[in-house]
Formats: C-alpha cells, sequence, structure tokens
C-alpha cells in the first residue's frame, strides 16, 4: 500500500510541478509579448506622431516633388500594395523626393518617400511597386519603432508625447529629439540590419505578387543598382551590401516558386507617368 | 496491494517512470501546440487565399480584415488556415493572433501645438545635447536640420481611396495582358 501511495504521489508531485513551470513560462511569454507589441492605442498614436515628426524632417532636408500626377501615380501604386499589409490601424502616405540620390525611406506611422533618383533608374511598375512594398515593411514590422522602443506609455523614451503636448517638461522633449535623431542616422546613414533589410526584401517581394507584379522586379532593381554602389557613396546607403540581398531574394524566389510567376512588369504605363 | 509489494523493485521504477511519461506526454501536448487550431484574425484589408502554399496557385477566395480563422499549420511564409471550414493556405504577414483595431485618426489640434513646439526645439535642444555628449551626433545633422509640415500636409492631403487604388493597379493588370 505504501509503495502505491509513493507512486500516486510522486506521478501528482510531477504533474504539479510541471504544470507550475508551464503555466508561469507562458505566462512570461504573454506578458513579454505584450510588452513587445507596440499595438495598443498610445503605441499607436506614439508610432504615427514620432514619424510625422520624422517625415517633416525628411521633407526639411529633401524637398516635395512638385509634380502632381508622379506623387499620385506613386500614391495609387502604394495605397494597392498596402492593403496586404497587416497594419490596418495605420494610413499609408506617399510621396516622391526631389533628389538625384537612389534611395526610398519609410517614417514609422506610415510615411513612405521615394526619391526622383531612384525614379529614374526604374524600368516599370513591377519595380517601383516592390520597392515600395519594402519601404511599407518597415513600417509594418516597426522596425525602427523596435529599435528606438516608441511607446505611448511613460516607460519609454518617447512616452512623453501625452506630456509633450500637455507642455511637459524639456526631458521628454530631449529624450524625444534624441530618439528622432537616431531615426534620421538609421534612414540616412547607420542602416537597419541586415535581417530587417532581409525580412523587409521578402515582404516587398510578396507584396508586390499578391498584387499581381513580377516577384522578381526587386531583385531585378538591386543588381541595377549594383552598379552605382562604389562610385557614389551616397547611393542606396540605407541598405546592406546588395549581394547578399541578392542571394537571399533568389532563395526566396526559389522557395515560395516565384521563378516563373506573373510577367507583369507594367513598363509602358511607367514610362508614360515616370519618365516622360 | 499484496501483488505490488512482491514486484520487484526494478519493474516498480519502470512503472512510476513509464506513468510520468504518459502523463507527461498528455498534459504537454495541449500547451506547446500553440499554433495548431488556433484563432487568429486577419489584419490586411485584403487577404487572398489560396489552395497551396505558393501564389502561382489557385486563389481560392478573399478574406476581409477582423475575420476569423483557424491556424491548423505552418510553413515558411504561410499559414495553412480554414475560414468556415473552407481550407486553404495564407500569407503570415496578413494575420495576426489579436483583433485588429480601426485607422487611427491622430487630433490636429494637438499637432499643431506639437509642431510648433518642434520648431522651437532645435536651438534649445543643442544647448542640452552638448550637456549630454550628443554633439557629434547632433551636428551631423545641424547644416540640414530643419522640418517642413507645410509638404508634411501637403502629402497628407493627397487622398487616394483603397478602391481607386485597386481599379487603378487592376486596369493596369488588365491592359499589361491585352495582345
Amino acid at each position: 500500500m505504501k509503495t502505491l501511495h509513493k507512486i500516486v504521489l510522486t506521478v501528482f508531485g510531477w504533474s504539479l510541478i510541471w504544470i507550475s513551470l508551464a503555466d508561469a513560462g507562458e505566462a512570461r511569454k504573454r506578458i513579454s509579448s505584450t510588452a513587445n507589441d507596440y499595438s495598443n492605442l498610445s503605441d499607436i498614436e506614439a508610432e504615427i506622431r514620432f514619424g510625422r515628426d520624422l517625415s517633416a524632417r525628411i521633407l526639411g532636408n529633401y524637398k516635395l516633388l512638385k509634380d502632381e500626377k508622379k506623387n499620385k501615380y506613386i500614391g495609387l501604386i502604394g495605397t494597392g500594395l498596402a492593403q496586404y499589409a497587416g497594419r490596418p490601424e495605420l494610413k499609408f502616405y506617399f510621396g516622391i523626393l526631389e533628389t538625384d540620390e537612389i534611395n526610398a525611406f519609410a517614417a514609422p506611422g506610415g510615411y513612405v518617400f521615394i526619391t526622383k533618383g531612384a525614379l529614374a533608374q526604374m524600368e516599370n511598375e513591377a519595380q517601383l511597386a516592390a520597392v515600395l512594398g519594402h519601404e511599407i515593411a518597415h513600417v509594418v514590422k516597426r522596425h525602427v519603432v523596435r529599435k528606438l522602443n516608441i511607446k505611448g506609455d511613460q516607460g519609454s523614451a518617447t512616452g512623453g508625447f501625452a506630456g509633450m503636448i500637455g507642455g511637459a517638461t524639456g526631458s521628454f522633449r530631449e529624450a524625444f529629439e534624441h530618439s528622432l535623431l537616431e531615426a534620421e542616422e538609421i534612414l540616412f546613414t547607420k542602416g537597419y540590419k541586415i535581417e530587417e533589410e532581409i525580412e523587409a526584401d521578402q515582404f516587398g517581394i510578396l507584396l508586390a505578387s499578391a498584387a499581381g507584379y513580377a516577384p522578381d522586379a526587386l531583385r531585378d532593381f538591386l543588381i541595377k543598382c549594383k552598379r552605382f554602389e562604389s562610385g557614389n557613396p551616397k547611393t542606396d546607403s540605407e541598405h546592406p551590401p546588395h549581394e547578399i540581398r541578392i542571394r537571399k531574394m533568389n532563395e526566396t524566389l526559389q522557395a515560395e516558386g516565384l521563378l516563373n510567376g506573373s510577367n507583369a512588369k507594367m513598363r509602358n504605363r511607367f514610362n508614360d507617368y515616370i519618365h516622360k | 496491494m499484496k501483488t505490488i509489494d512482491t514486484i520487484p523493485e526494478l519493474v516498480k521504477y519502470c512503472i512510476i517512470a513509464l506513468l510520468l511519461a504518459i502523463f507527461f506526454f498528455l498534459i504537454q501536448t495541449p500547451l506547446s501546440g500553440a499554433e495548431i487550431n488556433k484563432v487568429m484574425y486577419i489584419h490586411s484589408a485584403k487577404a487572398p487565399v489560396y489552395s497551396r502554399p505558393n501564389i502561382q496557385s489557385e486563389k481560392i477566395m478573399e478574406l476581409k480584415t477582423g475575420m476569423e480563422i483557424m491556424i491548423l499549420e505552418e510553413k515558411g511564409f504561410w499559414y495553412q488556415m480554414t475560414y468556415q471550414e473552407i481550407p486553404g493556405w495564407i500569407f503570415k504577414l496578413m494575420v495576426r493572433d489579436t483583433p485588429p483595431i480601426e485607422t487611427r485618426k491622430i487630433d490636429v489640434t494637438q499637432l499643431a501645438e506639437l509642431e510648433s513646439k518642434a520648431r522651437k526645439r532645435p536651438s534649445a535642444y543643442t544647448t542640452t545635447a552638448s550637456a549630454r555628449g550628443l554633439k557629434t551626433k547632433r551636428d551631423r545633422f545641424a547644416s540640414q536640420y530643419k522640418n517642413d509640415f507645410h509638404a508634411l500636409e501637403k502629402m497628407e492631403s493627397m487622398v487616394i481611396s483603397r478602391e481607386e487604388a485597386d481599379k487603378f493597379i487592376t486596369d493596369g493588370m488588365k491592359n499589361e495582358n491585352t495582345p
């Protein structure tokens, strides 16, 4: 009888320990997932406000191209693509920057910019869609938001948004300014982490493909841009070495069976809007 | 109970180990199988569902923001799912495990105040940044440091509906396919 008790007690004891550990693990996972989610209302408002301020700076450094037809064109393509991205709480805006640099930027909150120089190097609408998709991905995946911990509560550097509006102390403003400078560094000099660029590439390819564009357009554009990599240090400074990205894109195209995908490139319409 | 006492020690330990293994197996399955039979929500405005985890495969249906789906399996960029008992494959990037929230509208009157402060900030910031050792970074952008909220508002004023964007892309695709 004693042995049976021992068996029952042992099984019962171990089971309790196991369940407690599993529950604690699940709870930790839930808490950590909420903490890193950046998806409550105040976080989203902080993201939009931060992105808006950063965008105003981008537009202060470069000029918005004064060409309504071209801006509308990229807005149409971008809005069409953004429908496939999972951030329904954001409205995406698109603008062309008046510079010959070959680049594209995305600020948190849904602000996407492409340079006149980048458009000049593009051959078709599929390439435009893929580049916009890549930038939309940086927003959807919250790459800047996560790096700078932009949250709506008071616990983060930019958590003073509510306080700022209410006339809060200078320390919040300083923290906010510092975060803006950090964001500018990511966009203009340091760049994103290579994993983030690769993630944005994959996402861009999938978004453009879901909308019906040729899946290999981003790779083709990057191969073309590679020519400018050494000659112009400002060119595409946001991005890591092209070779790694091109190799990873080829892997994605292969793995997803996209190499023989749609061939919709829309060269004529792109030329009508951009190159004429 | 006499029978138990007569069982050799080794066999008893084996029985304990076996019972423990069976029990752990039974309680572990529902806790760790997070992706199996899990309800998730569509977050994109348009979410095409394919017959296989391949964009070239047949498009079965298109789901909309907020719809609930049951996730069955995960494979690369894809989830295998069912919606109203119709099975298919969907891109992970269109799905999240919490319901979506509506598009946020920021109070522009608050923004106006924020922007007026933003315009005053640079000179004040230069001083504090120097004191905090941030001047080098600050200086890197100092020559270019200015905001253009007017251009931003112009960019934001370009209203494009999803329907208009959809039609534009669809019409383009049709023309592309017309010989």
